[in-house]
C-alpha cells in the first residue's frame, strides 16, 4: 500500500508533464482541422467546426503523392542500406586487426564533422556518379551512419564469444555468422537504426534541395517549403501538411517503440 | 502451458504499431472504395424564389476555387422543375450563384468537396429575390 502511494505522486508529475509537451502538437493537430490562427485571442482550448478539408487541399494543390512516395522509396533505401553496411561494418570491428583502434578513432573524429561541411564533395561526388535527380543519389549520403555502426557494434559486443566459436567449430564461415547469429540476435539495435535513419531520411531537407532539379523528384521536406511559399505559416492548410509529414515517423516509431528504447540503451550498462 | 492466441510474436510484441498500421489500411481501403463509388463529377442542386417555387430557366455559376484564383464560370441552366446538374466537375472547392430574369442574384455560396469529381448535392435551393420585391 505504501508502496503504491509512493509511485502517485511521480506519476502524476509525470502525466502533467506529458501532457505539457503534448500541448504543441495538439495545438498543430487542432489548427490542421479548424484552420484557426494561433494568434487568436482569446485561444480556444476545443475545437469549433473541426473538418479535413485543408487536407483535401494539401492533398491536390501540390503533387503530395508524389512527394510522399519519393520520401518513401528514398526513406525505405537508406534504412536498409543502413541496417546492411552499418552491420557489416560493426561485424568487422569484432575482429582484432591492427590498426582497429585508429578506425574507431577516424569514425568518432568524422562524426564531429558536420554535414554541411562535407556537402560540396558530396555533391561532385554524387554529380560524377550520374545521381542527380535521382532516388540512389538522394540516399547516398546518408546510406551509412556511424552512430548506427556503433549502435550495432554495442549490440553485438553483447553476443559472448562463445557463440561465435561455437558455430566456428561447427564449420560455419564467416560471412553466413552476421546474418545467421549475429543479426537475430541485435534486434533492438536494427530497430534503433530503422528509427534513426527513417527519420533522419524523412526530415533531410538541405540535400534533397541541392540535388534535386526536377519538381517530381522534391520529397516531402521540400514540398513542405514549396507550400510556405504559397500559404501564410498560420494556415490550416500549412497544419495540415506539417501532419501528414509527420505521422509517418510517428507510425514508424510506434512500431519500433520498445525495441527502440532497449537499442539505445544498450551501450549504456557497458563497462 | 498456457494456449497460444495464434497471434505471431512481432506483432504482440508490437501491438500498438500493428494496430496504427491496420487502422491506416483500413481507413484507406475505405476511402478509395468510397471515392470510386461517388466519382461521376455531378453537382446537383435546385433554385427557388422567395415563396419556395422553383424558378425554370435559371443561370446557375460555378466558379472553381483555387489557391489564389477564381476560375471563369462553368454555367448552367435550370429546368421546369428548378433543379439544375453539372457533369463531370473535377474541382474541389466552388462558389456557386443563380440568376434569372426578373430576379437578382443569389447570395454566392462556398463549397469544400473531399475529393475530385465527387458527386454532390446542395441541399439547400439556392434562392432568388423578384427584383420589385427587393427595391421595395
Amino acid at each position: 500500500m505504501h508502496r503504491r502511494k509512493a509511485y502517485v505522486v511521480p506519476h502524476i508529475v509525470l502525466i502533467i508533464v506529458s501532457l505539457l509537451v503534448m500541448i504543441p502538437i495538439y495545438w498543430v493537430v487542432k489548427t490542421s482541422i479548424t484552420g484557426e490562427n494561433l494568434f487568436n485571442y482569446p485561444p480556444s482550448l476545443i475545437p469549433r467546426d473541426p473538418h479535413i478539408f485543408y487536407f483535401v487541399d494539401v492533398y491536390y494543390w501540390i503533387p503530395f503523392a508524389r512527394f510522399f512516395m519519393n520520401s518513401v522509396i528514398v526513406s525505405a533505401i537508406v534504412v536498409v542500406t543502413n541496417v546492411i553496411f552499418n552491420a557489416m561494418a560493426a561485424f568487422a570491428l569484432q575482429y582484432q586487426f591492427r590498426g582497429k583502434r585508429l578506425v574507431i578513432v577516424t569514425y568518432l573524429s568524422c562524426m564531429m564533422i558536420p554535414f554541411q561541411a562535407t556537402i560540396i564533395p558530396a555533391f561532385l561526388i554524387t554529380r560524377n556518379l550520374g545521381l542527380i535527380n535521382s532516388y540512389l543519389g538522394l540516399a547516398l549520403p546518408l546510406m551509412s551512419t556511424i552512430i548506427n555502426i556503433f549502435v550495432f557494434k554495442a549490440a553485438f559486443d553483447a553476443i559472448p564469444q562463445s557463440l561465435y566459436d561455437a558455430a566456428q567449430m561447427d564449420g560455419m564461415p564467416d560471412w553466413k555468422m552476421l546474418p545467421r547469429i549475429y543479426l537475430p540476435l541485435a534486434g533492438p539495435a536494427i530497430a534503433t537504426t530503422i528509427i534513426l535513419t527513417f527519420v533522419w531520411s524523412w526530415n533531410n531537407f538541405i540535400w534533397p534541395l541541392i540535388i534535386i532539379q526536377d519538381e517530381l523528384m522534391q520529397t516531402l521536406p521540400l514540398g513542405l517549403a514549396r507550400f510556405l511559399s504559397y500559404f501564410e505559416d498560420t494556415s490550416g492548410q500549412m497544419y495540415a501538411f506539417v501532419i501528414m509529414v509527420i505521422t509517418p515517423i510517428i507510425v514508424v516509431f510506434l512500431m519500433n517503440q520498445r525495441s527502440f528504447t532497449s537499442g539505445v540503451l544498450s551501450g549504456a550498462v557497458k563497462g | 502451458m498456457r494456449p497460444s492466441l495464434g497471434i505471431p510474436g512481432f506483432m504482440k510484441k508490437n501491438l500498438a504499431g500493428v494496430l496504427v498500421v491496420l487502422v491506416i489500411i483500413v481507413v484507406f481501403v475505405g476511402w478509395k472504395i468510397n471515392v470510386s463509388l461517388n466519382d461521376d463529377g455531378l453537382i446537383i442542386g435546385s433554385v427557388v424564389d422567395t415563396n419556395g417555387t422553383p424558378i425554370a430557366d435559371a443561370t446557375v455559376h460555378i466558379q472553381e476555387k483555387t489557391i489564389n484564383l477564381l476560375k471563369p464560370p462553368v454555367v448552367a441552366v435550370t429546368g421546369a422543375d428548378g433543379r439544375f446538374e453539372y457533369q463531370d466537375m473535377a474541382i474541389i472547392e466552388f462558389v456557386i450563384r443563380a440568376m434569372a430574369d426578373g430576379y437578382g442574384v443569389s447570395e454566392p455560396r462556398r463549397y469544400h468537396l473531399y475529393f475530385k469529381r465527387q458527386n454532390f448535392e446542395i441541399r439547400e435551393s439556392l434562392v432568388l429575390t423578384p427584383v420589385t420585391e427587393s427595391a421595395e
